[in-house]
């Protein structure tokens, strides 16, 4: 067995209380003190917060001392802990997605945070997560070149900026934006002052009221905070995405992206579940759309989907994929939507519609000396229903499902966004028939299709007819 | 290969019990004015169930529990009230994690813990080379998955 080797001190990042974090920004805050009184004041006033500080630090490096690691090429083992102690072992084949981010902050020190996830334990944790030095992270993957895929050596794809601004404009999302701003404002208010804070916040709302043309200063003041989330949001994932480059190596599949943290991502491509060509609804009528692919460990949120190629026209798809992804090429679908589906997709975006409405009509016949507003806001509700509604009538003429060379390849929409997707036979879990009384009355049904990493994935498809459904999956071998 | 966990085990479980015991106690002390009617029911109640936890629960467990190792799975029982035998095939294997609280340390014991896509087991009171012994077993024995 290799022996284990202390980690990199960065590790001791990971064991430092995030309570802790709060006393430095008040110390830093109470370096003024020292310009204006002097050394010996600002020490009398700290010295409790300087004793918690060290403790913590002394604890935080305790811990670190504890934590030992080994990279044999067979097997990854991290030992921890002081009390309780650990070692877990990870057999490098069982190794789903190997992740490496390089904050900006620590590239000085040529260190990443390297996870590496297997298809067991936590969804939202790695079971491999440290700080290592860059020559180890290639060591966690071996490419190889022989399989039943003839490729040449290595394929490279690095799209142009116009296609990373326009996946991080499609990814962008204002709710986000907004949180990572108000987290700016307070980090920035306990460092510099409360004040300042409060400044920009009335600064803000002065701009609401000055921009407010016709319209009550309250939707405007609403309206322009969403576009500040939205632009913080944009340019945090443009930042994210730039120098976008995907490679294609053997069985491995490499994503590079990142202006001032570097983010890699190496998926073994037997372990990816499905592929999926997302688009919006304004991009299938521009004749744009992005590829992701989702494996166990390619991303701690909720929807674990990494993007593969950013947004391109879709006529160029299909060549990027035969270079990058071969095992997943869409085929054609053979099962399509029974005859007069129309509201059966698109009846949810018309009762939406229909409720903003009514909605909106009834709270200004409730208040009256609110209706301009009610009025805006019934608009700002309407909005998204009429984009859902054009979302559902595209998934109406597209949507259906074929099975071609072991593969499923479904299109569906959900929520706001139309899907094309590619499900390795293998990577079924589940298949269920679902029908309405209506669907039943008229032998429909929506086929809804499991596959499972480290939770269940659910694609739906409305509105197929049962026995062609069903003969679908007995050509495909599930149903014997 | 087949085996069962040490019987220092079942004492180390008893002692994280008695030593557990301060919370109820506590608890109970700061709820009701000690010496009164409440106080010594749930002072009772506590204790006998606590009494039942380390004289018939833990070594139930203790002389149910047991391992054994073939070709492609590992067979372990387990369980009190319901006895259970699980099947885990080595070939699901994911991660294999030996790990040891204080007394477990002092006693020379290792708890093995072995996950897979889905599921968990974990085998206390194993030996510290049987431990990382079968962990090497279990980690090269199976195809990938």
């Amino acid at each position: 067995m290799t022996r284990l080797r202390h980690t990199n001190l960065v590790n001791a990042l990971f064991y430092l209380p995030r309570p802790a974090v709060v006393l430095v920004p008040l110390l830093l805050k109470g370096l003024t003190l020292i310009v204006t009184l002097g050394v010996t004041a600002w020490l009398r006033s700290t010295w409790v917060d300087l004793c918690v500080l060290a403790a913590v630090i002394g604890y935080t490096l305790l811990r670190w001392s504890a934590l030992r690691y080994a990279l044999d090429g067979e097997v990854l083992r991290i030992r921890e802990g002081i009390w309780f102690w650990k070692t877990t072992a990870i057999p490098a084949d069982r190794i789903s997605v190997v992740a490496s981010v390089r904050p900006f902050l620590l590239r000085p020190f040529g260190v990443c945070l390297i996870e590496a996830d297997t298809p067991a334990g936590s969804r939202g944790r790695a079971d491999f997560r440290l700080y290592l030095s860059a020559a180890d992270t290639r060591a966690l993957f071996h490419t190889h070149s022989d399989g039943d895929i003839d490729l040449p050596e290595q394929q490279q794809y690095r799209p142009r900026n116009v296609s990373v601004l326009l996946l991080s404009l499609f990814t962008s999302n204002s709710l986000m934006g907004l949180i990572l701003l108000a987290a700016i404002l307070q980090n920035l208010g306990s460092i510099v002052g409360e004040d300042l804070s409060h400044r920009l916040m009335n600064q803000l709302g002065a701009l609401g009221e000055l921009l407010a043309f016709g319209v009550p200063p309250a939707a405007a003041m609403l309206a322009i905070t969403a576009a500040l989330g939205w632009s913080v949001a944009f340019l945090s994932e443009f930042l994210r995405n730039k120098n976008f480059l995907t490679v294609r190596t053997g069985r491995v599949l490499e994503v590079h992206r990142g202006l001032f943290t570097l983010r890699s991502c190496l998926v073994q491509a037997d372990r990816i579940r499905f592929v999926q060509i997302r688009e919006t609804a304004a991009s299938r009528l521009l004749g744009l759309g992005a590829v992701y692919l989702h494996a166990v460990g390619v991303s701690r949120k909720q929807e674990d989907l990494l993007p593969v190629i950013p947004v391109v026209r879709t006529e160029q798809l299909p060549t990027l994929l035969r270079g990058l992804l071969p095992e997943f090429l869409p085929g054609p679908l053979t099962v399509r939507p029974a005859e007069r589906s129309f509201l059966r997709f698109t009846g949810p975006a018309l009762a939406a519609m229909t409720g903003s409405v009514v909605g909106g009509w009834l709270l200004g016949q409730l208040w009256r000396e609110w209706q301009p507003l009610t009025g805006w806001l019934t608009l700002a509700a309407l909005l998204p229903s009429i984009w859902f509604l054009i979302v559902r009538v595209l998934d109406w003429q597209s949507s259906g499902i074929g099975y071609t060379n072991g593969d499923f390849t479904l299109r569906y929409s959900k929520r706001f966004y139309l899907h094309t997707v590619v499900i390795p036979g293998a990577s079924v879990v589940g298949v269920t028939f679902r029908q309405s009384l209506f669907q039943a009355f008229r032998g429909n049904c929506d086929l809804l299709l499991d596959t499972h990493s480290q939770g269940r994935r659910r694609h739906r498809v409305r509105n197929l007819r049962l026995e062609e459904a069903k003969a679908l999956f007995q050509q495909a071998g599930i149903f014997s | 290969m087949s085996s069962r966990p040490r019987l220092a085990q079942l004492f180390i479980w008893q002692g994280w019990t008695l030593l557990a015991a301060l919370v109820p106690s506590l608890t109970v002390s700061l709820l009701w004015t000690p010496g009164t009617l409440l106080w010594k029911l749930a002072t009772v109640l506590w204790v006998i169930l606590w009494g039942l936890r380390l004289a018939v629960w833990l070594p139930v467990r203790f002389f149910r529990l047991g391992y054994q190792l073939e070709a492609d799975r590992l067979l372990v029982t387990d369980g009190v009230l319901f006895p259970t035998a699980r099947i885990f095939p080595l070939a699901a294997l994911q991660t294999a994690a030996v790990s040891a609280d204080p007394l477990q340390r002092l006693c020379g014991l290792r708890t093995l813990r072995l996950t897979a896509a889905g599921s968990q087991l974990t085998l206390p009171g194993l030996t510290a080379s049987e431990a990382v012994r079968l962990a090497e077993v279990l980690l090269e024995g199976g195809d990938r998955p």
